[in-house]
């Protein structure tokens, strides 16, 4: 049954997945094309210089690149569900509710975080064509966050979607804002590298919250 | 797993409230009180300071708009902002010369426009940049010490520490096997013992000349590099290797007094000569690198050194020799809560701060205010007695969220509330 989900799940995401890796490369190959810009108007140096030591990101276009990607998966995986409460269906399967959700979960993060490593490895690559690795591991320094962002944003938008009431709906928004703006704020490339084993512990520890409003769905009074 | 869900969800939110709410507080009714500027006058000979009231002074000299804002000394007198600037005539020598005050006659001595000119400096130490407390990339350019154009350019290539010195070209992004080659057997030469550990220079080109950089060896000797005509210049320095260095900030100043600024493993602060890399040592009773800023004034008659963290500011007078002639500490306005930080100290027990004015690295940074924290932990507690004796619900359930809320106060209580224990 709990493969039955994951099957259901990937099907329906499979369009969905293809559309958001193609946006996520899009915006790699711009970055790229900017980068090749930076280094055909400037000398080599003087792009390392601003790089180095004035802080510049050419790879900003990727900073709500992956907040935005985990809004768009949640959304295509839950807002039908969502319809008419066809979850509820789902939730009546014979298998224990918080692994209908688990299911549904599992397949839905891995699409994002399957965007997400692609977005990474492009960013590596492209760094490192341009710049030494130390360059290279401040870059993914810099970016992580911005990565963990995405998986944060898919996750609430899961519990916001899910949530049966508004009261709780509103209160689910408000700390999945806060919780995505804490990977977000803006600091000297690299400022997140030591708390970065922290945010990861944040974002594994927020991820079983996504069952609550599931067995409110499945069990709700209001 | 109900339970799993539920506070896989509290947890977050009382930290995204720990963050938020002292932030959305201070921007709504606090406000910003910044560090003191505290000098040392060689007319009066006295201290005095510029500070950012709290509230406004009683009998302010200033303007309305301005009454927040003060000039006063060390006896307690009030200064209009033009006399306050007539007290530091080297500070504010341009305005000397507006005002027809110059040559300045002080102590018998007179100073033009010129000889003013000559010899100011400042030069500060923040913890922000010390070797290790921002995130670096750690590639260097090793500039071309004597250029043959006006300005100073960056090479095509950057240095990293791997052992020696690696040298990258910046075209290609490959080393450069035969410059790393030619650096690195200059320092043999010179007698480093690899691998070095520290480089430290001034990365720009805006600057009246160029320095090269420091490198601090295996066996923590000294060794000062540039790079002229091409060519690598070594010279292995006196500094004593048993010092211990920590951090040294390059100084490329018209002066050409001092080199550097260096930072020891014990917390002494010292000034690295321009003539036969000596040591002096600058006598700053009760200085903290990693949690305050240090600034050194450098005028015709005198330096003063000014250091401070978050509370209180102190200064040291020194001649020409850096010898201490007198001293002088003021607590800053900012060392107390403002109103609104004091109310919000009782209804909230923490915050936490991502920023750290003391880093360029995040860092989750948990902050109590004493007693006032107890106070908002026990009424959160006693509101959350209230609310548990009401519900009537007993179990596991309720003990956990209590002792949420005697551990988070007001963040818990909004959290456990909000999110009730179901059935």
């Amino acid at each position: 049954m709990f493969r039955s989900i994951l099957l259901k799940e990937y099907t329906k995401l499979k369009a969905f997945w293809l559309a958001g890796l193609a946006l996520n490369l899009c915006v790699a190959g711009y970055v790229l094309v900017a980068l090749r810009k930076l280094f055909a108007l400037d000398h080599a140096e003087v792009v390392w210089y601003r790089v180095i030591h004035l802080g510049q990101t050419f790879y900003d276009p990727f900073m709500y690149l992956p907040v935005i990607t985990g809004l768009f998966m949640a959304v295509a995986q839950f807002l039908p569900e969502m319809k008419n409460h066809r979850f509820r269906i789902s939730l009546h399967l014979p298998l224990a509710p918080h692994l209908i959700v688990l299911g549904h979960v599992l397949v839905g993060l891995g699409a994002v975080v399957l965007i997400l490593a692609a977005d990474l490895l492009a960013l590596a690559a492209m760094t490192s064509l341009y710049f030494p690795a130390e360059v290279v591991a401040v870059t993914l320094a810099t970016a992580l966050p911005w990565l963990l962002a995405g998986l944060t944003a898919y996750l609430g938008a899961a519990l916001v979607l899910l949530e049966p009431g508004w009261r709780l709906r509103v209160f689910n928004l408000a700390v999945s804002l806060g919780l995505t703006g804490l990977f977000l704020h803006q600091g000297a490339p690299g400022a997140y590298q030591r708390i970065l084993p922290l945010l990861f512990i944040l974002v594994l520890a927020f991820t079983p919250s996504v069952l609550l409003p599931a067995y409110r769905f499945r069990y709700r009074k209001d | 797993m109900l339970h799993l869900a539920r506070y896989a969800l509290i947890l977050p939110a009382v930290i995204v409230m720990a963050v938020y709410l002292p932030m959305l507080f201070d921007m709504s009714f606090g406000e910003r009180v910044p560090k003191t500027h505290l000098f040392y006058s060689p007319v009066s000979k006295k201290f005095i300071w510029r500070d950012k009231l709290l509230r406004p002074a009683e009998e302010s000299l200033e303007e309305v708009h301005h009454a927040q804002f003060v000039q006063m000394d060390q006896d307690g007198k009030r200064y209009t902002r033009q006399e306050f600037e007539k007290l530091l005539p080297f500070i504010y020598y341009k305005n000397m010369e507006l005002w027809g005050l110059l040559p300045l006659k002080i102590d018998g001595a007179s100073f033009d426009k010129e000889a003013i000119r000559a010899d100011r400096q400042v030069v500060e130490l923040k913890p922000k940049q010390i070797a290790g407390r921002s995130p670096d990339e750690q590639v260097y350019p090793l500039l071309e010490s004597q250029p043959d154009a006006a300005r100073l350019a960056f090479p095509e290539e950057r240095f990293r520490l791997a052992g020696g010195l690696e040298f990258i070209n910046a075209d290609f992004n490959r080393p450069d096997q035969e410059l790393s080659r030619k650096f690195n057997q200059a320092l043999k030469k010179a007698g480093v013992a690899f691998p070095l550990r520290l480089a430290a220079g001034n990365n720009t080109i805006l600057k009246p000349f160029d320095n090269g950089f420091f490198l601090v060896d295996a066996s923590g000797a000294v060794f000062h590099l540039k790079r002229v005509k091409g060519e690598p210049w070594v010279v292995k320095t006196p500094i004593d290797p048993a010092l211990g260095v920590r951090s040294i900030k390059v100084s490329e100043n018209r002066r050409k007094e001092f080199r550097a600024l260096l930072l020891s493993n014990d917390d002494r602060l010292f000034l690295l000569s321009s003539d036969n890399y000596r040591l002096t040592p600058l006598p700053l009773e009760g200085y903290d690198p990693d949690g305050m800023d240090f600034k050194l004034i450098i005028n015709p008659l005198y330096r003063t050194a000014v250091y401070s963290d978050d509370k209180i500011i102190r200064a040291v007078v020194l001649d020409k020799d850096y010898r201490p002639l007198v001293s002088y500490q003021h607590t800053m306005p900012g060392a107390e809560l403002t109103p609104a930080q004091s109310v919000f100290s009782y209804l909230a027990p923490f915050r936490i701060d991502l920023e750290d004015p003391n880093s360029g690295y995040f860092a989750f940074q948990l902050k109590g205010w004493g007693t006032h924290s107890l106070i908002a932990l026990a009424w959160a507690a006693a509101l959350f007695l209230v609310y548990a004796l009401r519900r009537r619900s007993g179990g596991t359930g309720i003990w956990a969220d209590g002792l949420v809320v005697l551990l988070t106060g007001a963040y818990g209580l909004i959290a456990v509330t909000v999110l009730p224990l179901e059935e």
